[in-house]
């Protein structure tokens, strides 16, 4: 399978004033592991039921296997080959798990029985009781169980550990990791687990107010990203590519800084501050810099034209 | 063989299993010709993604520690017969720089730098 | 597994309708023979072989009259659980993310209901004319024969609009409280209507129905054909109506 597996262009929908996405630049190959991060409301359930055919763009493109959601027999191809994950986790409250199973299964040939019940035993899913009457945890376990027992090439899956707890999470991640990401499927997860997210993701977008405000591969924000902080006079304000995020934080100035944090701090230091510290910088940490919208001193720190650091590679 | 990772400290999941691969190797708690994990079956348990611990494993045999056979596996290697003396000092410099530097960063004095040095060393055992 | 899962879904209402249709036509047909004797219910057979042709006649009138509403309430009940029902509850996502059209979705749902619909006229009507007829001994009952079929058709343009109504408003709630409405201020422009402008309208797709029930002896010659065609117009314009609108539609 060489096509890509998701890719947007300018990818854009408002509702009525309201920009939910703005030009979306999204593009993940097979096998990735991407975690598309950010605040509630900033886009990213809409921006995955674009890529379902449940909303229509306003603007720009989306293509899931090199296939156009807004075209009915496409989109019916999409649906063979991915499965969902949506975010409100509702399926009919009448039927028990193992007839949700049955009929889900009909759908489609790649469905596998023994996934399903691995899965079901994993997750301690009461495959008898009314989905009405499970928990939501469990009625979210049920909604996983559809999904990865699929047989799909591409899962999305909309904040799939929420309200978890961390054994199923654990568990969920453990199957991730055997049954998808060994096959090398690809998966398009948002979540609020961050280190759930460090963990198994190679590839993270932030997406804030409808923006993408960075996208990076985990392993360069581990090794290239640093925190810089500084004191002094007349230090830089304005981003630029190297520099993601400037935010004030009394006397200090916190800097992050996307690669060669080294000569960013010698430049400082030769303008004359004073550097106090440079370290890595978690996934956590990178995440509320770039949203948390006290504190800014970039004018734009958050929602405006981002700093456009990805690498494709 | 069990492996600890600290997913929110910092350093980099591969670079975290490689050091702890070479600390057993280097403390025998590793032997010669013993299997490690296959990358699915580590990626699986520690649920990290197979690509970090391939990384992991690559750099391990580049680096002479571990060696794959043909038909698959990993197992530790016995020793760097090949490696020239030169490759060793490329290869150790950037960790050596960076104790320095975390050393002058902390302000600790050349000699106390040096004492932290030469405890681990003592602490691994084995050749001197 | 879509047709199933509709069917498991109107199982409850199906059983209910059919029960709220078959008892009353059921007693409506037994009735007559039953007489009390000695302070209990006794069966009385004479009353129906005394004169039978007259008995399946009177017969037959009740159980049209009692049946009548049956085609509207069934059809109006369904037609409520179609795809936009699902969308205000939220399982619409995971309906519409299956690799099935919109489109099959409304019309397999359409024709679950119809299969329901039809069992609902014709096994009460059917049931009782078997009774009936061999209380009476008298087979001859052609209006009871094609009544179920005329009952489906006046039904089945409800189906279509209570499919529509529930895709517009998104619930099965919004659905039925819309369809009552457009019901009701359709009779009611239409009574309106006639009388200033002296019209006589003729019903708009219940013609037959009314031809059933209305006449002593209906005359072939006075089928409504017009308001039969508008029926099955009406039957099939109405889920095309909530086919576009669904496809359409974002959730």
């Amino acid at each position: 399978m060489n096509e890509t597996a998701l890719l947007t262009e300018g990818l854009s929908k408002s509702f009525g004033t309201q920009a939910a996405v703005s030009e979306l630049n999204l593009r993940i190959q097979p096998g990735a592991v991407y975690g598309f991060l950010g605040r509630n409301g900033a886009g990213k359930t809409t921006t995955m039921r674009m890529l379902l055919g449940l909303v229509r763009p306003t603007k720009g493109s989306a293509r899931v296997l090199e296939l156009d959601p807004t075209r009915e027999m496409e989109l019916m191809r999409i649906l063979e080959r991915v499965a969902f994950v949506p975010q409100r986790k509702q399926l009919y409250g009448w039927a028990t798990p193992a007839e949700l199973v049955r009929m889900n299964k009909a759908y489609f040939p790649r469905w596998s029985d023994d996934a399903a019940a691995r899965l079901a035993q994993r997750l301690e899913i009461p495959m008898k009781m009314a989905f009405k009457k499970l928990s939501i945890g469990n009625q979210s376990k049920v909604a996983l169980l559809l999904a990865l027992a699929q047989g799909a090439e591409v899962l999305i899956l909309d904040e799939p550990t929420a309200g978890l707890d961390p054994v199923m999470v654990d568990e969920i991640l453990r199957t991730l990791i055997e049954d998808h990401v060994s096959q090398g499927r690809t998966i398009f997860v948002s979540s609020h687990h961050l280190g759930e997210v460090e963990q198994i993701c190679d590839w993270v977008g932030i997406l804030e107010e409808g923006r993408l405000l960075l996208e990076s591969r985990l392993e360069e924000i581990r090794q290239e990203f640093r925190l810089v902080i500084a004191s002094g006079e007349g230090l830089p304000t304005a981003q630029s590519t190297d520099v993601v995020s400037a935010t004030t934080d009394g006397r200090f100035r916190r800097f992050v800084v996307a690669r060669e944090a080294e000569r960013f701090a010698a430049d400082l230091r030769s303008q004359g501050a004073a550097i106090l510290e440079i370290s890595p910088i978690g996934l956590r940490e990178l995440f509320l810099h770039l949203v948390r919208k006290e504190d800014a001193c970039t004018p734009g720190n958050v929602g405006a034209k981002p700093a456009p650091v990805s690498s494709f590679s | 063989m069990i492996l600890h990772l600290n997913p929110s400290s910092g350093v980099p999941v591969y670079l975290q299993l490689e050091a702890q691969v070479k600390q057993a190797v280097a403390a025998g708690a590793l032997r010669t010709g013993e299997a490690l994990p296959s990358t699915r079956k580590l990626a699986a348990t520690l649920r990290i993604n197979p690509n970090t611990v391939a990384r992991a494993y690559q750099d391990l045999e580049r680096d002479g520690v571990t060696r794959s056979v043909p038909g698959g596996g990993t197992f530790v290697a016995d020793g760097l017969p090949g490696l020239l003396k030169s490759e060793k000092v490329k290869r150790l410099r950037p960790h050596a720089r960076q104790l320095a530097v975390e050393g002058r960063q902390l302000r600790m004095t050349r000699e106390e730098t040096l004492k932290l040095l030469e405890e681990e060393l003592d602490k691994l055992g084995g050749q001197g | 597994m879509y047709a199933w899962k509709c069917w498991r879904e109107t199982r409850a209402s199906f059983i209910f309708l059919l029960m709220l249709s078959t008892v009353p036509a059921l007693l409506v047909t037994l009735g007559p023979g039953l007489k009390e004797r000695n302070g209990w219910w006794h069966f009385d057979r004479s009353e129906y072989t005394h004169d039978p042709t007259l008995m399946v006649h009177l017969v037959s009138g009740m159980i049209l009259t009692v049946l009548l509403l049956s085609p509207f309430l069934s059809a109006v009940f369904l037609g409520a659980t179609s795809s936009g029902s699902e969308i205000e509850p939220g399982t619409i996502e995971y309906l519409w993310t299956r690799p099935r059209t919109r489109a099959s979705v409304t019309w397999t749902h359409w024709g679950v209901c119809l299969a329901e619909m039809a069992m609902i006229a014709v096994v009460p009507t059917y049931l009782a004319a078997a009774i009936l007829g061999t209380l009476t001994r008298n087979w001859n009952m052609p209006l009871l024969m094609i009544a179920p079929w005329i009952m489906f058709i006046a039904g089945v343009p409800m189906l279509g609009l209570t499919t529509l109504m529930t895709a517009l408003r998104r619930s099965a709630k919004g659905g039925l409280i819309y369809t009552a409405a457009v019901g009701s201020v359709y009779l009611i422009l239409r009574q309106i209507v006639t009388v200033p402008l002296h019209l006589n309208l003729p019903t708009l797709f219940a013609g037959p129905l009314v031809w059933l029930v209305s006449n002593n002896q209906p005359y072939a010659a006075a089928f409504p054909w017009g308001s039969l065609w508008r029926a099955v117009f009406l039957a099939a314009a109405f889920p095309l109506a909530a086919q576009y609108l669904l496809k359409r539609t974002e959730v």
